[in-house]
């Protein structure tokens, strides 16, 4: 992005003749803006440089044992053609945060054995309803979303025409090639995405360019899933089944309080005779004695 | 019927001579023609070279070129999990107090306000453990992974200088001067290969199979074996990019289990010391004057057979309904079923 500092202002009220244009103070890269403020800071610059050996000192100790296993790898494997594999990720982060409030719920000793099972139960539900909903919600935006990345390309790269162009002429030499070959055998034709990975260095001014605009792109299509998973897992289930869900659970638990009292008087009942079967029986024994 | 492309002109010149001054003949050439008379059969053009401009000026087209979305754009590419956050933290710590105590029902207004303090709190504090905990293993695992991407260092020491010199220009976009200054102080191996070579060894050993097939696919001529070839570089390409996104993600899943216990134990002092907000006891019901009565009829007919027993059981039974604001009724105490 490039960043223009005017310091002249120009008066709204004035005559389109005196409008001329007025020469720019400056213009450069927002990188060379920020260098400039910073770049020369020396507490910065050692700040940044301890924060990097930190992380390289934490990638170095803690993420290369904990994560370079087989286990990451066959997981990668499948999951590698799936379409934004992100979402996997946030159901199975949800899954764990679940199933740590429905444990803490189950040991709860404040709460009675009854609505501690129904509560477990109703989390239980709520996460799978609300992943259901997630899932539906982010297979129902995908083509929207994906028209919205071919926009967002197309108002972000200042030669995305070009690009567009360079595309479409691979694509008609693939189509040339695969004339007359079977399907297996035909070469895939470039869409957007694939045509940057391959071809997206030459259209940019670097690498740190290219790989900048590329982390856009690649963040701009995990946004999707990210934006539906925590709408519907932080923002309409707790809104919208929660109160119907409690409202149920109490209903549920009136029921069963109801028919337990049913039942105690009648076990109360059998527990009162036997005491009075006894006295009978010992006055009647009393009397024979006395006889 | 005349197409005629619509040329926008931002210009103040342009705004203001249209504004006022339009009908002087010559601001007819820079306009962009949509104030002529003859409007019946012309057609305004926006497509070619404007087409951007015309989806810039949409409301999703301006939200989509707006500095903010495109950082969080960038955020999100680079940081899953924190921009994951940051989001919930938008909607729990604001959307969802405000929808929580804009729901109608007058009756449980304090439980509204409670449910939204807890719920801001859950937003800030996951915000602030994920971001905190994941920044510095996202940038980590970031280097690594990078690291493993590059050329391993027997094969740099098999490259001539012209190739060093044709990558250092390709791929670092370096000028001449700069390329020469590399290669005299030598630095041309740290940034061309691998700094560990011992690094993630998953993706370490995928990228020199996938450099030794990009080698053969360059020597091949063969039809069937380079489509074979290529299929196999797409595929190792997709699987070192989901390890990527894999190494990335996972931490979530390792950091849900304590952030959950610290969200469950740090929202009560947060509601209470930063919202100024307590989950209040419910309040004692008082006893119904009929159950009242209904009581002091029935120790009044007990004083009568025995007034000692009855002393007791009138005290215990009033602690009872005054302290723990549970309804019991006091004949079960005279009873003695408690």
């Amino acid at each position: 992005m490039n960043v223009t500092f005017n310091p002249y202002r120009q008066s709204s009220y004035s005559s389109p003749n005196q409008c001329k244009p007025k020469p720019q103070a400056f213009t450069g890269k927002e990188e060379a803006v920020i260098n400039s403020i910073s770049g020369n800071s020396k507490f910065l610059n050692s700040v940044s440089k301890k924060y990097d050996d930190f992380c390289c000192w934490v990638g170095k100790n803690i993420c290369r044992p904990l994560f370079d296993h087989g286990v990451i790898d066959s997981f990668a494997d499948k999951i590698k053609d799936k379409d934004n594999s992100i979402k996997f990720f946030l159901i199975g982060g949800s899954a764990i945060t679940s199933g740590v409030y429905m444990q803490r719920t189950l040991t709860n000793k404040k709460m009675d054995k009854d609505r501690r099972k129904t509560l477990a139960v109703n989390q239980f539900l709520t996460f799978l309803v609300s992943t259901a909903g997630a899932l539906f919600l982010d297979s129902k935006l995908k083509t929207w979303w994906n028209n919205k990345k071919e926009q967002y390309f197309d108002l972000n790269l200042p030669n995305a025409e070009d690009v567009r162009h360079k595309m479409a002429e691979k694509n008609e030499k693939i189509k040339i090639k695969n004339q007359g070959l079977a399907d297996m055998d035909k070469e895939p034709l470039y869409k957007l995405d694939t045509y940057l990975e391959k071809y997206g260095k030459k259209h940019f001014l670097g690498e740190d360019d290219y790989k900048r605009f590329m982390t856009k792109m690649h963040g701009f299509a995990a946004l999707r899933s990210i934006i539906v998973f925590a709408l519907v897992y932080r923002f309409l289930v707790p809104i919208i089944v929660t109160k119907p869900a409690n409202i149920l659970c109490e209903k549920y638990l009136a029921h069963k309080k109801n028919k337990d009292a049913k039942l105690q008087p009648a076990e109360q009942k059998t527990v009162e005779q036997k005491p009075v079967e006894q006295n009978t029986a010992v006055d009647n024994k009393a009397a024979k004695v006395a006889a | 019927m005349n197409i005629q492309p619509l040329n926008y002109n931002f210009t103040r010149r342009h705004r203001y001579r249209s504004d006022y001054d339009h009908t002087n003949p010559k601001t007819v050439e820079r306009s962009a023609g949509l104030c002529d008379k003859k409007m019946d059969n012309n057609i305004t053009f926006s497509g070619s070279q404007d087409k951007s401009v015309a989806a810039a000026n949409t409301f999703m087209g301006k939200i989509l070129k707006s500095g903010a979305f495109n950082w969080l754009a960038e955020f999100s590419g680079a940081h899953n999990i924190a921009s994951s956050a940051l989001i919930a933290l938008f909607l729990a710590g604001l959307l969802r107090p405000a929808a929580t105590v804009a729901l109608p029902g007058k009756k449980d207004k304090d439980d509204k306000i409670y449910a939204a303090g807890h719920s801001m709190a859950s937003g800030i504090i996951g915000f602030i453990f994920s971001t905190v905990v994941t920044s510095p293993l996202d940038s980590g695992s970031k280097f690594f992974i990078e690291d493993g991407q590059k050329m391993s260092k027997a094969d740099f020491a098999k490259l001539s200088e012209a190739e060093v010199r044709k990558i250092l220009e390709e791929k670092f976009s370096m000028t001449e001067e700069e390329i020469d200054k590399c290669i005299k102080e030598n630095k041309a191996e740290g940034k061309i290969a691998r700094r560990f070579d011992k690094g993630m060894r998953i993706i370490t050993s995928k990228t020199d199979k996938m450099n030794a097939l990009k080698a053969e696919l360059k020597s091949t001529t063969d039809a069937i074996r380079r489509k074979a070839l290529g299929d196999e570089i797409r595929n190792l390409q997709s699987h070192i990019k989901a390890i990527d996104t894999t190494m990335h993600n996972v931490v979530d899943w390792g950091i849900a289990v304590p952030r959950a216990m610290l969200t469950i134990a740090l929202i009560p002092p947060i509601l209470k010391y930063v919202f100024r907000l307590e989950k209040k006891k419910p309040a004692a019901p008082k006893p119904d004057a009929q159950q009242v009565q209904q009581a002091q009829q029935t120790l009044q007919t007990q004083q009568a057979q025995s007034a000692p027993a009855v002393q007791p059981a009138q005290q215990v039974a009033s602690q009872n309904v005054s302290e723990n604001g549970v309804k019991v009724s006091m004949k079960d105490f005279i009873g003695g079923k408690q």
